[in-house]
């Protein structure tokens, strides 16, 4: 099992801007990231079997370009960090859970699974509002 | 050290003692000290001057010639340089400093004088000057040597230029015969030597100085000196810089010093604190000041050459001073080519001394300090960098300790002033920093407190000082901590509108284990397996739905389709018996339709052919018949016809248009089983191309006749004694189907036949003739076509046959409701699939004694023998038979009498065979008989004896036919083919017209017409004897409808008796 995570600016930090809650549109909408994880996932990891070497860089990728695919959504001023996570299926039981501390208001996160006979991939997205 | 003395020196000029200080400065003697002073820093200065020329540039220095002009150099470079000290000090002054403590004390002397400090200054530099001097002659003992020769002759200028000060002089005999003494004792392998070069130094100096007094003028030297001080200032100031990382080795080497317990922190406090106190004291003391002075400036020279000279008497610690200087000398004479660290070395240990002995320590520690970095210059260049990041760290240390202040304020006093103008420049910036970091750089009190520090110090200082040169990590740390900064307010800010929370811990994934054997079923469990059902609608999970199953019926189809039944079964009718029993209802009107049409086209079209032909081939026929106006052939040149004579000839009294021809055997027999039977043929006058129907059967035909009603049936008698049936509805396909060339002829054989069926109740002779026999009395053939077609075999009736012997039997033409294709067991006579048979209804036997036993008795020959049979068309129940003694018998059915029973030829007459019998049509009671000797007579019901009584000519009467449409009119055709027509109308005592029919004889004859249609056209059809089919339709005035006929029948009746 590899595990990547990238943190990045969601925007320019505003001078003295007070906004202590993001405009609507800007807001971390779970559904749409969600979906947006979705396609991601089933675009890089449809038909692809679990192989211990190309695995660490798979991972690797597949947060870039859900990260990159997240920016383009517009969310200002958040921090986002993606995590990914690839497994072998061998029948294992596994337990995945994340705890944040954070404004509930404005923070959110969004998570998405892809399974197929070999693998489980696990991303999942954090939207932290940069106050 | 340094900083120590340093700070003594400010100190005393802190306290108010200074002025006292300053102001005795300003007495005689103090310039007296100043100018001793300035003449140690003239020995200095040429010792500096010849350190360099050693190292360097040797020839230069060895160059004995410009030595005087050194001197007079040097002189004036201490001079220059203590001003530029004082210049310093100004600068550092007006710079200022960055502890408020350090600022007070500016303020303070900026207060001062500027002369006071320039005597400090002095002070301090020439101590240091002295001392360098003292390492100097350490260093090499040629330099030491020269130095001597130097020093003597700087001695001498001194007394030349300051006459006044004797005491200086002396001391200055004393120094150099001390510095003489001091290194013969110490290296007695070259004290010849040196004893020697110094005399030969003193020689020359005095002769430069006698050249000197000579000369009287310094111009040219001037300009050297210029020069020359530029350098040594340059060179000074580099030294300076390069002193100040020693100065914090020797902070270092205290510290280890402390560590070491050598001395305790307090008590080196307490010790310096005395030093300075004394020191001011001392300074205070402005009349013993002098003194002190003399004595300070000669102390060095004193413990140089102390195993020689004790002249001053300092006392018991002075004694043990100087032993441990000699030591400690010894030990730095070995060691001066060695790394910087044992001169540091050498100057803590000293350092130590110099606690002890407060008042000449200050001047020796510094003196010493200056010396090592001259001496020690080389190495310290590469040390420069280095040194150079340790700056700062004096200048923090300084805030806390007034010791690092003064030392380093001493150090910045030999700095250049570009060096200074960076210095400035961060200083300030790191003051601002310090401002902002002040909370969180919490600096040692003291460096006693904190024994380990001199490697913490070091570190920790960094960061803050690497900023003067050239520090991006500290820049970047400022920036970062800038930044910090910003944020921590921000934060503080902003949380206290946000509330920061934990989140519920959050699934992410949550994967079971699988088990052993799924995990088994999912990778080996698909094998093996197939698809068994599909479930559809599956969005409706509650309910088990399956396919349905489907719906299945059982049907029969059958090929060739009959006209109704195509396929059938026991679910049709219910699924949709209404159109099933329409489209049924329909195909029979559409087929019954199509039937009449299709007759109806085919008798137009073979019309128009026929009139055609007629117009050519039948005109020579017709022209012969005098009767006649028009006539037509039919067509019966068929193959098989060919060779067959017509035996018969009948047409229904029905329909008109219908005509059956009997052909009887092949006359020349072939092998072909055909030809052996007779053919009927069933014509349609207006079809003459081809016959109908073919009709065959095995035996002879003797008689033949249509149904009654309908045309479907039609009955013949045969010469074996049977009675056929043939049912004309029956489709062709079930008969036998000849091809000749290309045409299909279908010959169908009898429906019903009564051989040997009914062998017992049959006929046992030929039949002679066959009869329909209607079944009510009250019918009427009105309009016989119509009714056959509305009900085909609606009106049951009877047939009656007659053989030759006289039987009479009855058949009951029945009609069965369905066809048994696999044919019957009881009736079989029937053939398969026949729908109608004959039942045996009766049988009568002619008996007639009186007539038949009488012409029997007559002629006793003859046997009777019945030849015809008609039956009385207004009533079936009477019938009357024509006997071959000429006689009309007249029977009836179910017991009835009736008057005459017999009719009788006229009296006198010949009996003659009766070969034709036919009744008048529209029912009159008349009748005609035709006799083989060719007399023809005319019978009134009524009446035994006959009305009328023609002879026609010889041959006998053959056929007699009434025209149906006029009953005054009737054609006869004789044995010798002569057709007669009467019309008794016209004529009654003989035909009308009688034609002979040539070459080709007429063999029979048959006429047609309608009864009920009396407009309708009449024709005669010939039989010929070469099998030709003739029509000879009647001339309009013999057909047309007379209503005067029937009154000519009767009055013919009431004119004969």
């Amino acid at each position: 099992m590899y595990f990547h995570s990238l943190i990045m600016d969601g925007s320019d930090v505003g001078a003295n801007t007070y906004l202590i809650r993001p405009n609507y549109q800007h807001k971390f909408r779970v559904g749409v990231v969600e979906k947006c994880i979705r396609e991601v996932q089933r675009e890089m990891l449809s038909g692809v079997e679990y192989i211990p070497e190309e695995v660490p860089s798979l991972s690797l990728s597949l947060a870039d370009s859900i990260k990159n695919r997240l920016k383009e959504l517009g969310f200002n001023r958040y921090k986002l960090v993606v995590q990914v996570v690839i497994g072998e299926q061998r029948g294992e039981g596994l337990k995945m859970a994340a705890r944040c501390f954070w404004d509930a208001d404005t923070d959110s996160y969004a998570k998405d699974i892809y399974t197929n006979d070999s693998l489980f991939c696990v991303a999942a997205a954090f939207g932290i509002y940069y106050y | 050290m340094r900083h120590v003395q340093g700070q003594d020196q400010k100190s005393q000029r802190r306290t108010p003692s200074k002025r006292e200080e300053q102001r005795t400065h300003r007495t005689g003697e103090t310039t007296e000290h100043t100018q001793k002073d300035s003449e140690r820093d003239v020995r200095r200065e040429r010792e500096r001057q010849r350190e360099r020329e050693g190292d360097r540039e040797r020839e230069h220095t060895r160059d004995r010639i410009n030595l005087k002009d050194q001197e007079k150099y040097r002189e004036e470079e201490s001079r220059r340089k203590e001003k530029r000290e004082k210049e310093r000090r100004k600068e550092r002054e007006r710079e200022g400093f960055r502890d408020g403590e350090q600022l007070g004390w500016e303020r303070r002397t900026n207060r001062d004088e500027k002369e006071t400090q320039d005597q400090v200054d002095m002070h301090i530099q020439t101590y240091k000057d002295r001392k360098r001097e003292e390492n100097q002659v350490r260093y090499t003992d040629r330099e030491r040597d020269r130095e001597r020769e130097r020093w003597k002759e700087k001695e001498r200028e001194k007394r030349r230029k300051d006459k006044e000060k004797k005491e200086k002089d002396r001391g200055k005999d004393y120094d150099w015969e001390r510095v003489r003494d001091w290194a013969e004792g110490r290296q007695r392998e070259k004290e010849s030597e040196r004893e020697k070069r110094a005399e030969r130094g003193k020689e020359r100096k005095t002769e430069k100085e006698r050249r000197k007094e000579k000369e009287g003028s310094r111009d040219v030297e001037d300009e050297r000196r210029e020069k020359k001080k530029e350098h040594d200032r340059d060179r000074r100031e580099r030294h300076r810089e390069r002193e100040r990382p020693g100065e914090q080795d020797e902070w270092r080497e205290r510290d280890r010093r402390e560590k070491l317990g050598q001395l305790s922190g307090p008590v080196d406090r307490d010790e310096r604190r005395e030093r300075r106190r004394s020191e001011k004291e001392q300074q205070a003391g402005g009349s013993v000041g002098d003194l002190c002075d003399d004595q300070e400036t000669q102390r060095p020279y004193k413990h140089h050459h102390q195993h020689h000279h004790q002249h001053h008497g300092e006392g018991e610690a002075v004694t043990d001073r100087t032993n441990t200087r000699e030591e400690k000398k010894k030990r730095e004479e070995k060691r001066h080519e060695d790394s910087r660290s044992s001169d540091q070395r050498h100057q803590t240990s000293e350092r130590i001394h110099s606690r002890r002995d407060q008042e000449v320590e200050n001047e020796t520690g510094e003196d010493d300090d200056v010396e090592g970095g001259m001496k020690n210059k080389d190495y310290e260049e590469d040390f420069e960098d280095y040194e150079e990041d340790f700056e700062d760290l004096d200048e923090d240390e300084g805030k806390d300790e007034e010791e690092d202040e003064k030392g380093e304020r001493e150090g910045w006093r030999e700095l250049s002033a570009q060096r200074r103008d960076e210095i400035r420049a961060i200083q300030r910036a790191m003051e601002e920093e310090n401002e902002l970091v002040s909370s969180a750089h919490s600096w040692p009190p003291t460096k006693e407190d904190a024994p380990a520090h001199k490697v913490s110090v070091q570190t920790e200082s960094r960061p803050a000082r690497v900023g003067t040169v050239i520090d991006f990590t500290a820049a970047r740390q400022r920036e970062i901590s800038h930044t910090a900064h910003k944020q921590q307010k921000r934060c503080a800010e902003l949380l206290r509108l946000i509330d920061l929370d934990f989140s519920v811990t959050e699934s992410l994934l949550d994967l079971t284990p699988v088990s052993e054997y799924d995990l088994y079923i999912k990778r080996f469990g698909s094998s093996n397996t197939k698809q068994v059902y599909v479930q559809c609608n599956e969005d409706n999970t509650d309910r088990d739905t399956q396919t349905e199953e489907p719906d299945t019926h059982e049907q029969w189809t059958q090929h060739p389709a009959e006209p109704s039944a195509v396929c059938g079964g026991p679910g049709v009718s219910q699924s949709a018996p209404e159109s099933v029993v329409w489209m049924n209802t329909d195909s029979k009107r559409l087929s019954t339709f199509l039937h009449s049409a299709a007759q109806v086209i085919a008798v137009l079209l073979e019309e128009n052919r026929t009139q055609r032909d007629s117009v050519t081939t039948l005109q020579s026929h017709t022209h012969s018949l005098s009767c006649s106006d028009r006539s037509l052939q039919l067509n019966n040149n068929l193959p098989f016809l060919h060779g067959r004579q017509v035996v018969l000839l009948h047409c229904s009294p029905v329909q008109v248009h219908t005509l059956l021809s009997v052909h009887g055997g092949c006359s020349t027999p072939s092998d072909e089983t055909l030809d052996t039977h007779s053919l009927l043929c069933v014509w349609n006058i207006w079809q003459p191309s081809a016959p109908q129907k073919i009709l065959t059967c095995e035996a002879e035909v003797r008689s033949c006749c249509f149904s009654p009603g309908q045309l479907s049936l039609v009955f013949a008698g045969t010469a074996v004694g049977s009675v056929l049936l043939w049912d004309l509805r029956e489709a062709s396909c079930s008969h036998v189907c000849l091809r000749v060339d290309t045409a299909q002829w279908v010959l169908r054989y009898p429906t019903f036949s009564t051989d040997a069926v009914l062998s017992g109740a049959g006929h046992l002779s030929s039949v002679v003739s066959v009869e329909p026999v209607l079944a009510t009395q009250e019918t009427e053939p009105r309009a016989p076509l119509l009714e056959d077609l509305e009900e085909p075999l609606g009106r049951s009736f009877q047939l009656g046959s007659l053989d030759e012997h006289g039987l009479l039997i009855l058949w009951v033409v029945v009609e069965l409701p369905t066809a048994d294709d696999s044919g019957s067991q009881t009736d079989l006579g029937l053939r398969p699939g026949g729908r109608v048979k004959l039942l045996h209804s009766s049988s009568l036997q002619r008996r007639d004694p009186s007539t038949s036993r009488g012409v029997g008795e007559v002629t006793g020959v003859v046997p009777h023998l019945s030849l015809l049979l008609k039956f009385l068309s207004s009533d079936s129940n009477h019938y009357f038979i024509g006997m071959s003694t000429g006689l009309v018998m007249r029977g009836t059915r179910h017991g009835l009498r009736a008057e005459p029973k017999v009719y009788t030829p006229s009296e006198g007459g010949m009996p003659a065979e009766v070969t034709t019998l036919n009744f008048c049509p529209n029912r009159e009671p008349f009748f005609l008989v035709g006799c083989s000797d060719g007399t023809l007579r005319l019978h009134y019901l009524l009446r035994a004896e006959p009305v009328c009584e023609w002879r026609v000519g010889s041959g006998g009467v053959r056929s007699v036919c009434w025209c149906p449409t006029r009953p005054a009119v009737f054609c006869v055709l004789d044995a010798v083919s002569v057709l007669h027509v009467w019309d008794l109308a016209e004529r009654q005592d003989g035909p009308i017209s009688s034609e002979k029919l040539h070459p080709d004889r007429v063999t029979g004859m048959a006429v047609f017409g309608e009864a009920s249609n009396r407009s309708s056209t009449s024709g005669v059809v010939l039989a010929r004897q070469s099998s030709k089919l003739e029509i000879h339709f009647l001339k309009q005035s013999l057909v047309l409808y007379r209503p005067s006929d029937t009154e000519t029948l009767h009055s013919l009746v009431l004119n004969t008796p």
